[in-house]
């Protein structure tokens, strides 16, 4: 586009021989082992679920209009609540970035031709679209009303709605979400190209790695949970029903051990990309590359260790409590290092106000609230007065709406050219991000207000002080569904009609760019050799002249030394 | 093919069985002693159960699933998830060991239980089920 | 390494060995072993979490779980795990037998293995049959007294409820392995599997001792704690 500085226009046809040409019938396309068309089947569902998420959160500002309970009835107003959450965070959030992205680059970046196992990989679309249609399903024929988290005796005993039909759904999501993890992990193992050292690997790559291995050690025990929860239902075993013996607090225990690291299988792979998306339009290497990687990793350790934070008020022993209060600040840190470290390779960068660029830089001042706001919940004593108000459902979604999805966008903007060929409309592109970005806040900033008010999350009323600010919230959530529904529009118009992008449309480096857009069906002609470091960024500015930023380039042959490399 | 370090022979995956079947007879025989009567508390019988399952589990993965003999990232994999598994046990269980209940006048723990006869108060009614 | 442009149709091309997303078979023998002990580690996960459940209630309810413990038929479970430790023996020598090419042994051991996994599902479900009979089922016909008249402490109904989950889930597993393992049986008869390419036979092997080793975990903690 003419109108950024430093990236040309470029006005190249589309190569004839790519993955999306490569076999025209729906068979070459449900029964392919390309992990780039699994993750376009991929991005096609979640669009859909995204969608369906979006309608019950419709309904929900709706009916929080007014203080009365007269758009929707209580019970109808639970199954909103329950829909809204579950399709949101099974559906659409724990698969969006990894099953999309992570598929389409993760071989790419490495030099791979593939995933290490392609037929698990679409088993595990398969198994995505099973759980979306029980889900579907389910909701159809009434919905349920438990809330997403399931809390038990309700939804073991007393909850009239589908609640097993949900579950089901669930449950063999959650082994998409397994294979998935596999697959990333193996590959990354075993199948990075020669030169490809872990040090060099993109940092989208190692926290898909760290998501994967959240994916792998914590899904289980969801699918534990959903298998006994079914069993308490249909054969009336009293597994959580305290008035037979059971402990409705081991449910949570169990519930909360997968759900909370859940929540970082779905912000760092939305960090992983921001990382790629700040180090192209910065034009730097990432501050920190080593330390970046590290707390990937120690986010996945750390998060297996805080889940009683979301049970301070359950009945846990305040033993517990204070252990788990204690370890959750602990699980603050590395993503504080990650901040740090964007805003270190922002400074003195050459930074280039893209669309992708806009979302990165929404990502890191919504992702700093959304994460400083955990520390008042981290707090045990604090704690105990904002659970369960909308401070709670205002700090979560900063992360996952602010976090997640601003990076979801971010990413697919910024590799749309790669994964079509084409280039969509910049200025389209920059009005949707500004819709989102201001729609975003005054939907949820409102929410903690309310929250530290006092409003309790998952009522359909609320008393008459309330209302201004539940307006406010009704008001930005319509901007914010114009935002999304925008890119909708001109993504798909852009996968046709955009203008054709070549090969490296935003001049990044990594190894993806080096291929044509879209890529061929088999990656690579040749297996590429790694010679260079992540984010060898030049100046590619007319005033940089084309020299590097790096200080001494090697000649050919030669290894780049890690002293010669450090700083700007 | 050449990737095992040092492949366990026939000779020793048949010592290793006869050891599993003979800690399974010691399993066995362990279980019909009462140890709460030469030590206190309720769990030796299940630490000593757990002691020796472990010693047995610890047999079939080393030798029997070629971890000892076998690519080394396997071992990190198999040491990761018995890790993991130890985080959960431990975790929750420090809620349980340090939940304070009270206690009833034979200074029993009292769960809130309706059967408890030391709740002599009006039994509540059993709770509905639909399912 | 150039890869001939007349060999690149799609992705991946149909079945080769080494499969063509690798660039040779010990690429390919990493991968999978790497693959099978992260499917195991997620079967670590999702066992772990009943088996913490149940030591929860064991702590909270321990007379009934005593009791339960009682209930169950401790010797049919001993021949069980004495089976099931013979078929993880024969399934090691089935993999030696892979590894080193010979390929009678290995079809001798892997029928074996086969038969010993069918007489642990066999002495599972006569299991499952004599507890029928006694009422001991939830959700089927659990009552509270038994049929020599004694009454069953409350809770005990929730350690049959484990008990059956827990062991069901078990044999689930076994019979989802003796499926592949026949599948694996006639492969291996028609030769597919030489001392060059054997990874299925290693991976199952893999499956098969994970199997024995949730067993060797299960057994004391449903039969064996009775006091």
């Amino acid at each position: 586009m003419s109108s950024i500085p430093y990236i040309p226009a470029i006005e190249v046809p589309l190569p004839a021989d790519n993955y999306l040409t490569a076999g025209n019938s729906l068979k070459s396309w449900l029964l392919t082992k390309d992990h780039k068309r699994i993750a376009i089947l991929y991005l096609i569902g979640i669009t859909f679920f995204f969608f369906i998420g979006g309608i019950a959160a419709t309904v929900i500002r709706i009916e929080l209009l007014t203080p009365k309970r007269d758009f929707v009835s209580a019970e109808a107003y639970n199954r909103m609540f329950t829909i809204h959450g579950v399709v949101m965070v099974f559906l659409y959030l724990i698969p969006s970035i990894p099953a999309t992205m992570g598929n389409f680059l993760v071989p790419l970046m490495i030099g791979a031709r593939d995933l290490a196992f392609p037929r698990m990989n679409l088993a595990s679309w398969y198994l995505f679209i099973g759980g979306g249609i029980f889900t579907t399903l389910a909701i159809i024929l009434g919905g349920v009303d438990t809330g997403w988290t399931f809390y038990t005796p309700y939804s073991s005993v007393y909850s009239q709605t589908n609640v097993v039909l949900t579950v089901i759904g669930i449950f063999i999501a959650g082994f998409s979400s397994i294979f998935t993890g596999l697959n990333f992990i193996v590959t990354m193992h075993t199948m990075r190209c020669p030169g490809m050292w872990w040090s060099r690997m993109p940092l989208f790559c190692w926290s898909i790695y760290a998501t994967s291995v959240i994916m792998l050690l914590a899904t289980p025990v969801l699918a534990m949970t959903a298998v006994l929860l079914l069993i308490e239902r249909a054969f009336n075993v009293p597994i959580f029903d305290p008035a037979r013996g059971g402990d409705p607090v081991l449910f949570q225990h169990l519930f909360w051990f997968y759900s909370h690291p859940a929540v970082y299988i779905m912000v760092l792979p939305g960090m992983g990309v921001i990382s790629e998306l700040v180090a192209c339009f910065a034009r730097k290497r990432i501050y920190g590359y080593g330390l970046v990687a590290a707390s990937s990793i120690a986010i996945a350790a750390i998060s297996f260790l805080v889940w009683g934070h979301h049970m301070f008020v359950s009945g846990m022993s305040t033993y517990g409590g204070l252990i788990f209060s204690f370890l959750s600040f602990f699980v603050a840190v590395p993503s504080a290092i990650k901040v740090v470290n964007w805003i270190a390779t922002l400074h003195k960068g050459s930074i280039v106000f893209t669309t992708p660029m806009l979302y990165a830089i929404a990502f890191i001042g919504l992702f700093v609230i959304g994460g400083l706001t955990g520390l008042f919940l981290a707090t045990l004593a604090t704690d105990v007065h904002l659970t369960d108000t909308y401070f709670i459902v205002a700090h979560f979604h900063y992360i996952m709406v602010g976090g997640t999805v601003t990076a979801f966008m971010g990413g697919i903007h910024f590799w749309f050219p790669k994964m079509f060929g084409r280039r969509y409309p910049e200025w389209a592109g920059r009005i949707a991000a500004g819709f989102i970005f201001f729609g975003f806040n005054l939907t949820f900033f409102p929410q903690f207000l309310l929250g530290y008010l006092g409003m309790p999350r998952r009522y359909a009323g609320y008393p008459e002080e309330f209302q201004v600010l539940n307006i406010l919230s009704t008001a930005g959530a319509s901007i914010l569904a114009i935002g999304y529904l925008m890119p909708l529009v001109y993504l798909l118009w852009s996968m046709k009609y955009g203008k054709p992008a070549g090969p490296n449309p935003w001049l990044a480096m990594g190894m993806e760019w080096t291929v044509s857009s879209p890529p061929p069906a088999h990656n690579f002609h040749k297996v590429p050799v790694c010679r260079e470091e992540a984010y060898a960024y030049f100046d590619m500015t007319p005033q940089g002249g084309n020299g590097p930023i790096l200080k001494k380039l090697p000649g050919p042959g030669q290894k780049l030394e890690r002293t010669e490399w450090s700083g700007t | 093919m050449s990737h095992e370090r040092h492949e366990p022979g026939v000779k020793t995956y048949t010592l290793i069985y006869f050891g599993l079947l003979i800690l399974m007879t010691a399993t066995v025989a362990a279980a019909f002693y009462d140890f709460n009567r030469i030590l206190p508390g309720h769990s030796w019988g299940m630490i000593i159960a757990f002691a020796i399952a472990s010693v047995k589990g610890l047999l079939i993965v080393l030798y029997f699933m070629h971890v000892l003999s076998g690519p080394r990232r396997a071992a990190v994999f198999a040491g990761a998830g018995f890790l993991w598994l130890g985080i959960l046990f431990v975790l929750i269980f420090c809620d349980y060991a340090s939940r304070q209940y009270p206690v009833n006048p034979r200074g029993e723990p009292r769960y809130i239980w309706q059967n408890d006869p030391a709740n002599a108060v009006h039994p509540t009614e059993q709770a509905s089920h639909p399912a | 390494m150039v890869i001939p442009m007349s060999e690149v149709h799609t992705a991946v091309d149909k079945d080769t060995f080494p499969a063509s997303q690798f660039e040779d078979a010990e690429q390919q023998y990493v991968t999978a072993t790497l693959g099978m002990w992260s499917f195991l580690i997620t079967e670590i996960m999702f066992i772990g979490a009943v088996f913490a459940a149940f030591f929860v209630y064991r702590f909270r309810w321990h007379e009934a779980f005593v009791h339960g413990a009682e209930e169950l038929k401790w010797m049919l479970g001993t021949i069980n795990t004495v089976v099931l430790l013979t078929s993880s023996y024969t399934m090691v020598l089935a993999v030696h037998a892979a590894r080193h090419g010979a390929q009678k042994a290995l079809v001798r051991w892997l029928v074996l293995t086969f038969i010993l996994g069918c007489a642990f599902v066999a002495i599972k479900g006569t299991e499952y049959h004599i507890e029928y009979k006694e009422h001991l089922v939830p959700g089927l016909n659990y009552t509270e007294i038994s049929h020599t008249g004694e009454v069953r402490p409350v809770q005990m109904k929730l350690f049959m409820g484990f008990y059956f989950a827990m062991t069901a889930v078990h044999a689930l597993h076994m019979l989802v392995g003796l499926a592949v393992l026949g599948a694996l049986i006639v492969f291996a008869k028609r030769g597919s599997f030489t001392a060059a390419y054997n990874n299925p036979i290693d991976m199952f092997g893999l499956y098969w001792h994970f199997v024995d080793l949730v067993w060797v975990f299960l057994f004391p903690t449903l039969y064996l704690l009775r006091h």
